[in-house]
């Protein structure tokens, strides 16, 4: 992400002028502070909000053998709902998630989130899932009958995952590569099969 | 009076040479009902204005959600919802409203209307040409004596003025013109139609098909019957579905019927019609003396003037509610509480559907099946319970089921999957397990307490006084609810699904968009709005053919049984006209 890479040259650049040497989360923290949980200003979160978006999009839909969450554009889309889309109650738990997630981090390594290697930041993202209901095996359709996660009350864990799964799936990048987007089917084929692909359609 | 200058109708269409009306007939109302009066009004010659409330709307060009694909809709589709609460608190609930349909639905911040608190009324209504035909689910069955025998045989509301028989060749008229596709069953509860080829049901429907029918033989699951074009019409330049999904939309093609691809254009091609959108009907005028309307008064929506239009006839086609609020609103010395209303019952005896309750179940063993295309309909179980008197149920009538079998997608595996990164990616990109919905919906009693009126005081942006509902649903309805659940998921069982939920979501009057039963129909002018052919007992020039004319509501999709009353009304006004009775 664009503003992520001159986040960090900016940064090289103050500190090398600065003369001083801190380490990069050091630096995120003095810089942020507590921050992270911070309203937009002027329409726009801060640079070091953006950048724990991105680190954990790209952690819940990564770049496999098909583009991921950051190719497709999602960290975009997550704000424009965050800033635009999401009553001040809704922004507020999430923006506390990204906090929260951030100050766990430095609690435990010292180190910026967005600076953990992944398993460390695949372990803290683990910790924030609500205990399973069942797995593909028990697979409840009660869940069904839930109001979207992106909306109200519900836990930072489950907007974020929401948000980045539906910014995903609905990007032109992913119908065309993850999916197959068929906009004019042009038949209605009730008995064909699941292609080699295994992949799903969409309009 | 306006005099226009004689009429350069054929002879024998009823026009007289200097008529002193402006126009022969006035179809209130571009909708499903509308538009079939407009379209025989004036292919039987007679000079025809359209009023439409709702906005202009162009075939084709006004569909702008049309195959939008979702990276080009505002927040991928996330509900707008600060004004969807502030301008469409009604509307937006419907499953067939959102960004892509919002310009075709009324703004409830504009348009509202009344209702006791403690029992919600969901008014939902188009504002555009064409009106909820451009919305509607397309569902098209033929009623049956089963249903038109139905308030006789139990008691409840009066006995309809016609049968199955009366009725019966305008159905076979409507389904030639409007191309319905479907499968004959020979079933005597939901009688067969001259059908286009039928769309398929696929391999998890076909086995709960087959299961039902092998624990349950009275029970019969079929495709559904549909507006939709399987195959070219002869008489039409629609097009044949291309099965996108989403009909709602708007279809440039014309494969869906709806006002704007069939019965408009047709009217159109007479020369005879006029078409007038944005035009508000206050009320009609009637002339004691005459014993006839003589006139129609308009309020254009953008400039606010007002005018009066006359014709010979008029065909009120403004929807269960709207009809009759331009009755109840046209009042006189002759008609105090309303026009053709000697009765009383004008505004009572609203009907709707029971909707929102049902079960699905999950289906294993069909994983290697991915249905290819978006079949724009269902599957369509017709009523079983109550066919005999023998049944010992605790309620009267009946229900039918729709639904269908399908795979979950992307969007309900990502709520049901734990986890993140590569292993939940490459779980997401094939689809889910097989799901099928069985949703019911119920008939519903015609009550004299289910109604809608005027409200004393309070009045709209143009003076008219608001719609004040009073309806909430009956013991009856209840239990038809809660053996909707019951039998839908017994049947799912039977059919070997597992995790088997049922649900209601408690839906409130109207919510179904089947309203009916305002000006009901009837043998005796003394309980009864409309005769056997939907004109006024009162009014000889009045006709009313939209859903307000309904006695019962079947538990049946009622769209074709109001079209083939218009084609029928219209057949039997133009008869008059040309009697010289009218």
């Amino acid at each position: 992400m664009s503003t992520a890479i001159n986040r960090r040259a900016l940064l090289k650049t103050l500190g090398l002028a600065a003369g001083v040497s801190l380490s990069p989360s050091c630096r995120r923290a003095i810089e942020s502070g507590a921050d992270l949980s911070a309203p937009p200003t002027g329409g726009s979160l801060s640079d070091p909000q953006l950048e724990i978006i991105a680190a954990l999009a790209d952690m819940i839909i990564p770049e496999t053998d098909t583009p991921g969450a950051i190719q497709a554009g999602v960290p975009a889309f997550v704000h424009s709902v965050v800033v635009d889309w999401y009553t001040p109650a809704e922004r507020q738990i999430f923006l506390d998630g990204l906090a929260g997630l951030e100050a766990d981090s430095l609690g435990r390594w010292s180190v910026s989130y967005v600076d953990l290697d992944r398993a460390q930041q695949a372990r803290l993202l683990a910790e924030l899932e609500p205990p399973s209901e069942g797995g593909p095996e028990g697979l409840s359709l009660a869940a069904l009958a839930m109001p979207p996660a992106a909306s109200g009350e519900l836990p930072f864990y489950l907007k974020l995952k929401e948000l980045t799964v539906l910014g995903y799936y609905t990007s032109e990048l992913a119908a065309g590569t993850e999916l197959e987007y068929q906009p004019i089917p042009g038949r209605y084929d009730g008995d064909a099969r699941l292609s080699a692909s295994g992949r799903q359609w969409v309009r | 009076m306006t005099v226009t200058p004689g009429c350069r109708r054929p002879a024998g269409s009823g026009c007289a040479e200097v008529s002193g009306y402006e126009f022969d007939a006035i179809v209130v109302g571009s909708g499903i009902s509308g538009g079939w009066a407009a379209k025989e009004l004036s292919e039987k010659g007679l000079r025809t204005l359209v009023l439409e409330r709702g906005k202009p709307l162009e075939h084709g060009a006004g569909y702008l959600g049309e195959h939008r694909p979702a990276w080009d809709t505002p927040y991928r589709g996330l509900p707008l919802r600060d004004l969807y609460r502030e301008q469409y608190p009604v509307q937006s609930t419907s499953y067939a409203f959102d960004e892509n349909t919002r310009h075709f639905w009324n703004n409830d911040a504009e348009n509202p209307y009344d209702y006791d608190p403690e029992h919600p009324f969901e008014w939902l209504r188009a504002d555009v040409t064409g009106g909820r035909s451009i919305l509607w689910g397309r569902q098209v069955y033929r009623w049956s004596d089963l249903d038109f025998e139905a308030n006789l045989t139990d008691g409840f509301g009066i006995d309809w003025p016609i049968r199955y028989a009366d009725i019966e060749p305008w159905y076979a008229y409507v389904e030639r013109f409007i191309g319905v596709s479907g499968q004959p069953e020979d079933l005597p509860q939901l009688p067969d139609g001259e059908f286009l080829e039928p769309m398929k049901l696929n391999v998890v429907e076909r086995h709960v098909r087959d299961r039902i029918a092998e624990t349950y033989p009275e029970r019969r699951m079929t495709i559904g019957r549909v507006a939709v074009l399987t195959e070219p019409l002869p008489h039409s330049d629609r097009g044949v579905c291309h099965y996108c999904g989403p009909c709602q939309r708007g279809c440039s093609v014309g494969a869906y019927f709806s006002s704007l691809s069939s019965t408009l254009p047709a009217a159109r091609a007479t020369g005879n019609m006029t078409l007038e959108a944005d035009t508000l009907v206050e009320g009609l005028d009637y002339d004691p003396e005459l014993g006839r309307v003589t006139g129609v008064r308009v309020v254009n929506t953008r400039t606010r003037e007002r005018r009066r239009v006359t014709a010979r006839l008029v065909f009120l086609c403004a929807s269960t509610i709207g009809s009759a609020q331009i009755l109840l609103n046209s009042r006189s010395d002759a008609f105090p509480e309303g026009l053709a209303n000697s009765s009383g019952v004008l505004g009572r005896y609203l009907m709707d559907h029971t909707y929102g309750a049902g079960a699905r179940g999950l289906f294993a063993g069909f994983d290697e099946f991915y249905p290819q295309g978006s079949r724009p309909n269902g599957i369509y179980i017709p009523r079983y319970r109550n066919l005999d008197a023998g049944d010992s149920l605790p309620f009267v009538r009946g229900f039918g089921f729709q639904g269908g079998a399908s795979r979950l997608d992307w969007q309900a595996m990502a709520r049901l999957t734990p986890g993140f990164g590569p292993a939940f990616k490459s779980s997401l990109r094939m689809p889910g397990p097989w799901v099928m919905n069985l949703i019911g919906f119920g008939e519903c009693l015609p009550r004299r307490e289910n109604r809608m009126s005027l409200h004393p005081a309070k009045v709209d942006r143009f003076g008219m006084p608001l719609v004040r509902f009073d309806f909430s649903w009956s013991d009856n309805e209840r239990a038809i609810t809660g053996q909707i659940q019951t039998d839908a998921a017994e049947m799912l069982r039977a059919a070997g699904a597992v995790e088997v939920t049922t649900y209601d979501v408690g839906k409130v009057g109207g919510s179904c968009i089947h309203e009916m039963g305002t000006a009901r129909m009837g043998h005796d002018p003394s309980e009864s709005v409309l005769n056997a052919f939907n004109q006024a007992h009162d009014v000889p020039n009045l006709f009313v053919t939209d859903g307000s004319a309904m006695v019962s509501s079947s538990c049946v999709n009622p769209s074709m049984t109001y079209m083939a009353l218009t084609a029928r009304a219209a057949d039997h006004a133009v008869g008059q006209l040309r009697e010289g009775r009218l």
